[in-house]
C-alpha cells in the first residue's frame, strides 16, 4: 500500500512537472513569435477544403459555394455575407492559386447541390489549360474525410487560428536548421485564414513590398503566356462546353450560377487584357454562354463600388476593404435571385 | 486514428477515464472492445464490418481447430488460411497479380479491374497487422499451443481489435495476450505515467525526428532527377532516420497506450542500427513481425534442420514473402531479396569470421567487430532505398550513385539535409548507447523532477513541430 502510494506520488510529480515546464516552454515559444510580429493563421489543405465542401450538401437552396481563387478567398467575408443575406450560408471553397473549373464541376454533378454557385475567375482560368486545379481538392472531398480525421482538422483549425505554435514554418526543426546554417527567418506574412477558409490581407503590414508584388504578377502572367500560350477566341469559346454542361446541370436542379471577374489594376490589368482582351473573350462568354444558359456574369470593374476599391499589389483589396466588398456582391447576390 | 492528432488525445482520454470507471465491473472488456471499434472506424466506418467479419470466423475456426480430429483440423486450418490470405489478396494484392499477370499473359485483367463499376474497394488500414495475428491464432490453435479452454467470442475480438496494436502492431500472439485478458489487469500509477511517458517519446520519435527532421530531406532527396555518391547516401540516410523514427515512434505509443489500461505489448525494436551483422538486425528490426515469420513461415519451410542449402530456400522464400507482406510491389520483393542475401552470407562467411575475430587481440577484435557494425548499417541503409523508391529504375539509379564514390560531386546539399544528416548521426549514437545501457529502461529509474523535466522537454518540442501531418508509414501495410 505505501509502495502503491509512493508509485502514485512519484508519478503525480513527474506529471506536475511536465505540464509546468511544457506550458513554460511552449509560452515562451508563442511570446517570442508574437515579438517578431507574427500573426496565427490557419493552414489551409485538403482536408479543410473537403471538409467545407461537404457542408454544402445539406444546405439546399440556401448553399452560397463560394469557388474561385485569392482574389475572393482573400475578399469575401463569409460571415458578414450570411448577416447581409438572412437563411443563406456562405461556404468558402475559393482555393489560393488555383482556378475553380473543377470545383464547378463537381457541384454540376451533385444532385445535392441545389443553392448558388459564386464563380470568380478570369477569362485565362477559363481556358483549357487550368481546368484541373482544384481537381485535388474535388478527389479528397469525393475520397471523403475520416471521422477522426476531420475532428483532428477541426481541433486543429482552431488551434492555428489561436496559437503560432501550430505554424509549421516556425516550427522547432526550421528554426533550428537557419540558426544552425545563418539563413534569415521567415518575415511576418500579412495574409492570415480564419477556420472557415475565409482570408484576409493586411497590407497595412510592415514586411508587405506592394510595389514588388504588383511588378510579380504583371511578370507572372506575362511569363504565364509563354508556357500557355492564349488560344483564340473562338477556340478559346469552343472549349467551354464543359462549362455549358455544368451551368445547365445546375440551373436544371433550381440553382443559380454568378460568374465574376475580379479587378485588376495597373500594369496587372494592362497585362490579363494583352492576353484576354476583355471584348473578345470576357464579354462574348458572358454574352454567348453564361446569359443564354440562364446564369449571370459580372465584371467588377463594371461595379463602381468594387472599381473604387484599392488594389495594394494590384489583384487584392485589403482587409479594411472586406466588408465594402462583401456588401456590394451581397447585393449582386439579391439582384439574381 | 493516428496516434500524432487531436482526435486521437481527445479518444484516449476518455477511454482512460472510462476504463478506470469500469474496473472490477463486467463491462470493461466490452467498453475496451467497443472503444477499439470505434478507433478503427475512427479512420473509415466502412472497414468496421469486415474487422469483425474476420476476426469471427477466425474466432469460429480456432474453436474447430481445437476439439477437432486430426483430419477435419487440416481442412479447417486450409479454410483459415485461405480465407484470411485470400481476403489479404484480394485488398492488397490483386491489381499487384492482375498486372503481372497481364505482363506476362496479355489477359487484360488489371483494365476489367479498374473499370468504370468494377468494385473499387480501398485497402482497409492495418489489414495486414490483424490478418497475421488472427492467422497466428489459428495456426497455434492447429498446433495444440492453445489453453484447452474456450475463448469468448469477447476476449478474441479484443484481442484481435485491441486498439494500440491494431493497426500497426507489434502483432501479439494469443499466448501472450490472452493470459492477460483473463487476469483482466488494473492499470496502477506507474503503468499510467509509464504508458504516458512512453507515448511521449513515441510521439517525440514520431513528430519530431521522422516528420520534421527526416522526412523533408527524404521526400526531396528521392524526388530529385540527379543524384550523385553523396546525395544518394543522404538519401538513404534520410529515409533510414525516417522509417525508424516512424514506426519504433508508432510502436512506442502503442506500447504505451496499452501499459496506460494495464496491458503488456512486446518490445518491437531495439537499437536495429547497432546491430552487428543481420541476424542480429532482425532481433532488433520490427522484432514482433521477424519472430512471426520466423515460426510460422521459416521454421515450417524447414529452418536450419534439413541441411546449408534447405536452410537458405527457406530464409530467401521468408525473406522475399517478408517483403512482399509489405507491399504490392517489386521494390518490396527487391529489398526482401536483399535482406535475404545478407542473411545467406553471413552465414556462409559467419563462422569463418567468428574463428578470425576470436583470434585477434581486444583492440583489433574491438575494431573488427566496429566493421562489422558498420558494413551492416551500410548494407541495411543500402536496401532500404528499395524500399522507399516509387519503382525499379528509382531505386536502381540510387543504388548505382551509391555505388560510385568517383560520381562527378556538384549537386548543392540542402541545410535541411544537412541538419537531417546530424540528427541522423545523434539516432546512431543514441542506438549504439542503448545497446549498451538500456536507455529506456534506466529513464524510469530516473528522479521524478529530472523525467518529468526531461519529458516536459520532449513534449514542448511535439507541440512546436507541427510541420506537415503524415500518416505512419506503416499504416499502409
Amino acid at each position: 500500500m505505501k509502495s502503491l502510494s509512493k508509485n502514485r506520488n512519484h508519478w503525480l510529480l513527474t506529471f506536475a512537472i511536465i505540464v509546468i515546464s511544457c506550458v513554460a516552454l511552449c509560452a515562451m515559444a508563442e511570446q517570442h513569435r508574437r515579438a517578431q510580429g507574427h500573426l496565427p493563421t490557419v493552414r489551409d489543405d485538403l482536408n479543410l477544403w473537403a471538409l467545407e465542401r461537404s457542408r454544402v450538401d445539406g444546405l439546399g437552396e440556401n448553399a452560397i459555394a463560394i469557388l474561385g481563387t485569392s482574389r475572393i478567398l482573400y475578399g469575401l467575408d463569409p460571415q458578414a455575407l450570411a448577416r447581409a443575406l438572412p437563411g443563406k450560408v456562405p461556404v468558402m471553397l475559393a482555393v489560393n492559386g488555383a482556378y475553380p473549373l473543377a470545383a464547378l464541376s463537381d457541384l454540376a454533378r451533385d444532385a445535392n447541390f441545389t443553392g448558388t454557385a459564386l464563380v470568380d475567375i478570369d477569362a485565362r482560368g477559363l481556358s483549357r489549360y487550368y481546368r484541373d486545379m482544384q481537381q485535388a481538392q474535388v478527389s479528397r472531398f469525393i475520397a471523403g474525410v475520416g471521422p477522426s480525421a476531420a475532428v483532428h482538422r477541426r481541433i486543429l483549425s482552431q488551434w492555428q487560428a489561436k496559437f503560432l505554435l501550430g505554424d509549421a514554418d516556425l516550427g522547432l526543426v526550421p528554426t533550428l536548421t537557419r540558426l544552425i546554417f545563418n539563413a534569415a527567418p521567415p518575415q511576418p506574412r500579412h495574409a492570415t485564414i480564419a477556420p472557415n477558409r475565409a482570408g484576409s490581407l493586411d497590407f497595412q503590414h510592415p514586411n508587405t513590398n506592394t510595389a514588388a508584388m504588383a511588378a510579380n504578377f504583371a511578370a507572372g502572367v506575362l511569363a504565364d503566356y509563354q508556357d500557355h500560350p492564349p488560344p483564340a477566341p473562338d477556340q478559346w469559346l469552343a472549349e467551354l462546353d464543359d462549362v455549358v454542361k455544368d451551368i445547365r446541370a445546375i440551373r436544371a436542379r433550381g440553382g443559380r450560377v454568378l460568374f465574376f471577374c475580379s479587378a485588376t489594376s495597373g500594369a496587372h490589368l494592362m497585362a490579363d487584357q494583352q492576353g484576354y482582351p476583355r471584348a473578345q473573350y470576357w464579354d462574348r462568354f458572358a454574352r454567348e454562354i453564361v446569359v443564354p444558359n440562364g446564369a449571370r456574369a459580372i465584371y467588377a470593374l463594371d461595379i463602381p463600388a468594387i472599381s473604387a476599391l484599392r488594389l495594394p499589389d494590384s489583384s487584392h483589396i485589403d482587409q479594411r476593404d472586406r466588408a465594402a466588398f462583401t456588401a456590394t456582391i451581397a447585393d449582386l447576390l439579391k439582384k439574381i435571385d | 486514428m493516428p496516434f500524432d492528432s487531436f482526435s486521437f488525445l481527445l479518444f484516449f482520454i476518455s477511454v482512460v477515464l472510462l476504463d478506470r470507471m469500469a474496473w472490477g465491473t463486467p463491462a470493461r472488456k466490452p467498453i475496451l472492445l467497443i472503444a477499439s471499434w470505434a478507433f478503427y472506424a475512427g479512420w473509415n466506418p466502412y472497414f468496421l464490418p469486415m474487422l469483425i467479419a474476420t476476426s469471427t470466423l477466425d474466432w469460429w475456426l480456432g474453436r474447430k481447430l481445437m476439439t477437432a480430429s486430426k483430419v477435419m483440423k487440416n481442412r479447417w486450418l486450409m479454410l483459415s488460411l485461405i480465407s484470411n490470405l485470400g481476403v489479404l489478396a484480394y485488398f492488397k494484392y490483386r491489381f499487384f497479380i492482375a498486372s503481372n499477370l497481364d505482363s506476362i499473359f496479355d489477359t487484360g485483367l488489371l483494365h476489367s479491374l479498374q473499370a468504370p463499376g468494377a468494385a473499387s474497394w480501398v485497402l482497409p488500414v492495418g489489414i495486414s497487422f490483424y490478418t497475421f495475428q488472427s492467422l497466428s491464432y489459428c495456426i497455434d490453435a492447429y498446433r495444440g499451443r492453445l489453453p484447452a479452454t474456450p475463448v469468448s467470442w469477447m476476449d478474441f475480438s479484443l484481442y484481435v481489435a485491441f486498439f494500440p496494436q491494431l493497426v500497426a502492431g507489434p502483432i501479439v500472439r494469443f499466448g501472450d495476450f490472452y493470459p492477460q485478458l483473463a487476469r483482466n489487469p488494473r492499470s496502477d500509477a506507474a503503468q499510467l505515467g509509464t504508458g504516458v511517458a512512453l507515448i511521449i517519446i513515441g510521439l517525440f520519435l514520431k513528430v519530431v525526428g521522422a516528420d520534421s527532421v527526416f522526412a523533408p530531406s527524404t521526400d526531396l532527396l528521392f524526388a530529385s532527377a540527379t543524384h550523385d555518391f553523396r546525395t544518394a547516401w543522404l538519401a538513404a540516410m534520410a529515409f533510414s532516420g525516417q522509417i525508424f523514427c516512424d514506426f519504433a515512434g508508432y510502436s512506442l505509443c502503442a506500447i504505451g497506450a496499452a501499459r496506460a489500461f494495464g496491458f503488456w505489448l512486446p518490445e518491437n525494436f531495439n537499437a536495429p542500427y547497432a546491430a552487428v551483422g543481420f541476424s542480429d538486425f532482425w532481433r532488433r528490426w520490427h522484432i514482433s513481425l521477424s519472430s512471426w515469420l520466423r515460426d510460422y513461415l521459416y521454421i515450417p519451410l524447414g529452418g536450419n534442420r534439413f541441411g546449408a542449402l534447405r536452410t537458405y530456400v527457406a530464409l530467401s522464400l521468408t525473406m522475399l514473402l517478408g517483403g512482399l507482406w509489405h507491399g504490392a510491389a517489386w521494390t518490396f520483393v527487391a529489398w526482401g531479396a536483399l535482406h535475404g542475401l545478407y542473411l545467406i552470407l553471413e552465414r556462409l562467411l559467419g563462422p569463418m569470421l567468428t574463428r578470425i575475430h576470436a583470434r585477434q587481440s581486444w583492440p583489433v577484435a574491438t575494431l573488427l567487430r566496429a566493421v562489422a557494425w558498420l558494413i551492416t548499417l551500410l548494407l541495411v541503409m543500402f536496401a532500404w532505398v528499395w524500399f522507399r523508391a516509387t519503382d525499379s529504375a528509382q531505386a536502381l539509379t540510387i543504388c548505382a550513385q551509391m555505388l560510385a564514390p568517383n560520381s562527378i560531386q556538384t549537386i548543392v546539399v540542402s541545410a535541411d539535409s544537412k541538419l537531417m544528416a546530424c540528427g541522423y548521426l545523434v539516432l546512431i549514437a543514441l542506438q549504439l548507447a542503448q545497446r549498451r545501457f538500456q536507455l529506456l529502461a534506466r529513464l524510469q529509474t530516473l528522479p521524478p523532477v529530472i523525467l518529468g523535466l526531461l519529458l516536459g522537454l520532449l513534449l514542448s518540442a511535439i507541440i512546436v513541430s507541427p510541420g506537415n501531418a503524415r500518416a505512419f508509414i506503416y499504416f499502409q501495410f
